[in-house]
């Protein structure tokens, strides 16, 4: 689905439509298709992206001095626009909203080149963002959400020149795999977990942005941790079911209840 | 019976309770009571005392090999165990559930630490629809999601299973475990890095804790119990061993007149430690810091302590003859399987 999108704004690379924040028709018309893309509309998510496309890319370039370093950024930032679209809470503000992502991005992008090289991993972003007591972070068990994140921040280009189809068929199942281990939680849970672990934003700064103290959002992302972890066990268990179904394995055995016997 | 909303406390030893009701699954649920099962384990001589302040943790610091493995070898029973610190990974769980799965299939639930409460207890089923284990500890039956068995009160998770019942000399079984008691009493296996002391002088440590005014007033209560319920178990084996496996299989080593002996001095010890128990009762556990009543306490642990010296004494010439026993096999015991 994501690469429908990526596939859908290339295509447009050279429509250049502006996106005229003081046109209070623009302003309607984008709202309404920020809604819909909040809904899950991905035509309406790919027409945002071919508005705001150009500018993102003018301010990528401004950040890198490299437009083709800008072009990555921006491919970039739409992968976790069109991850988090649903999670904006103004609707007005899409604009500055994307912006963030690109400037993050591009942070990221630049400061790259230590050691993971291309890629950063899910824990050295959370490094970077907690400030908190580092006893109830410092968890290594996200060393296995890294490889989902090593998917998402994979470059655009990388992907397209990847044409194996069943490369495409295994990230497809990937990102579908994330879906659901972030299925189990609460809109407002996963708003703040998606902000904190996609986005990187501090926790004060999520706060304002959902309209919720910082220690709520402690408070949410501890269990969102929680139930994230709960769901991956669960998650992973489905298949040793399956798998023992299809072996002939029983699945199920209860003995007699231990001192009644 | 018990219901299964119901707690079950056959003894203040949750591994030797653990131990007994796995036994049951097996074909030698007949051969041994549940004292039987409090001496071979040799929880019957538990005693494991803090010399300051009697902490509570004492008895439970003894790794599941040495509280439960121990034993079920010495009844001839191949065993393994599982273990894993927590949070384990999904892959760990996965192991840690086979491993379950495996020893439920062959008809024979697992000791697993912890469950419920803070103790050993059974797991006895397992459902891979419903991801859930099935399991009993002293407190109660319920089932554990698979999600939740990283959500224990302290940090790993350990299952011990039998992989097979083999036959046994009761005479070999019978060694084993008097070998153990009486190594464990006279602390001849002590870890010079701890503080806590076992055995004999585990009394004496008691002894000085009451004298420095410092006992955790519950926590002392609960050892007091544990000490004493073993003590119990211990007459209680020693007075009807000619009725047991052993008795009936060293007929000609004479050992019953040495057994009642031992019964009698550990029953006076069980008595001290009664009149303990009396004065400081779990979980309130009186005021041990008080100067009179710790003046009343001493003289009772000493006896407690003087009793179970020639209780073990008494061991030590049982162990004697049988080792001079004229033997056809080398001793030989279950098998412990590596994973």
């Amino acid at each position: 689905m994501v690469i429908e999108v990526y596939v859908d704004a290339n295509k447009n690379d050279n429509v250049e439509v502006s996106s005229d924040a003081d046109d209070p028709l623009e302003w309607t018309r984008e709202e309404q298709l920020v809604e819909k893309a909040r809904a899950g509309d991905r035509e309406a998510f790919g027409e945002l992206v071919r508005h705001h496309r150009a500018k993102a890319l003018g301010w990528a370039v401004s950040i890198s001095r490299d437009t083709e370093v800008a072009e990555d950024i921006v491919q970039d930032a739409l992968v976790r626009a069109f991850l988090h679209v649903g999670t904006i809470s103004d609707v007005f503000r899409f604009r500055s909203w994307f912006r963030r992502i690109v400037q993050n991005q591009a942070n990221y992008r630049l400061r790259r080149g230590g050691p993971y090289g291309k890629e950063r991993p899910f824990t050295s972003m959370e490094e970077g963002t907690t400030s908190t007591d580092s006893s109830s972070w410092g968890d290594t068990d996200w060393f296995d959400i890294d490889s989902i994140l090593f998917h998402f921040s994979k470059s655009l280009k990388a992907r397209q020149s990847d044409e194996n189809p069943e490369a495409r068929i295994v990230r497809l199942e990937f990102i579908q795999g994330i879906r659901s281990l972030l299925g189990c939680l609460s809109k407002h849970e996963r708003g703040v977990f998606e902000a904190h672990f996609f986005r990187q934003l501090p926790p004060s700064e999520i706060a304002s942005v959902l309209g919720t103290t910082t220690a709520n959002v402690y408070t949410l992302l501890s269990r969102s941790r929680s139930k994230v972890r709960k769901e991956r066990i669960q998650i992973y268990f489905k298949d040793v079911a399956a798998a023992m179904v299809r072996d002939g394995q029983p699945t199920r055995r209860i003995l007699a209840r231990p001192f009644e016997i | 019976m018990q219901k299964a909303s119901e707690p079950v406390r056959l003894t203040w030893s949750p591994s030797a309770q653990a131990v007994y009701g796995l036994l049951q699954y097996t074909n030698k649920k007949h051969f041994y009571s549940l004292a039987d099962v409090m001496f071979i384990t040799n929880s019957s001589f538990m005693i494991n005392i803090h010399p300051v302040t009697v902490f509570g943790a004492g008895p439970t610091l003894f790794s599941p090999y040495h509280l439960m493995g121990k034993g079920l070898l010495a009844m001839g029973f191949d065993i393994g165990e599982c273990f894993y610190e927590i949070p384990a990974t999904p892959e760990q769980l996965e192991v840690y559930v086979q491993f379950v799965k495996e020893s439920v299939d062959r008809g024979l639930p697992v000791i697993g630490w912890d469950l419920f409460c803070p103790e050993f207890g059974l797991i006895y089923g397992y459902d891979h629809q419903k991801q859930l284990l099935h399991a009993r500890d002293a407190e109660k039956v319920g089932q554990i999601p698979f999600s939740e068995i990283n959500n224990r009160r302290f940090t790993c998770i350990q299952a011990t299973a039998i992989y097979a019942s083999t036959h046994v000399d009761p005479l070999d079984t019978l060694e084993d475990s008097l070998r153990r008691a009486v190594a464990f009493s006279l602390e001849t296996d002590r870890n010079p890095s701890s503080e806590y002391r076992h055995g004999l002088p585990g009394y004496d440590a008691w002894i000085e804790a009451f004298k420095n005014r410092g006992i955790d007033i519950p926590e002392n209560a609960y050892n007091l119990s544990v000490t004493g319920d073993g003590r119990m178990f211990a007459a209680q084996f020693f007075s009807s061993f000619s009725d047991t496996v052993f008795g009936r299989a060293s007929l000609d080593l004479e050992l019953t007149p040495l057994a009642s002996e031992a019964a009698r001095h550990y029953r006076d010890t069980a008595d001290a430690l009664s009149e303990l128990i009396s004065r400081f009762p779990f979980p309130h556990g009186g005021e041990p810091n008080d100067p009179n009543e710790a003046e009343w306490a001493i003289p009772r642990l000493i006896r407690a302590r003087d009793s179970e010296a020639k209780g073990i004494a008494v061991m030590q010439q049982m162990l004697d003859k049988l080792l001079q026993r004229k033997r056809e096999n080398p001793l030989s015991l279950g098998k412990w399987i590596q994973n």
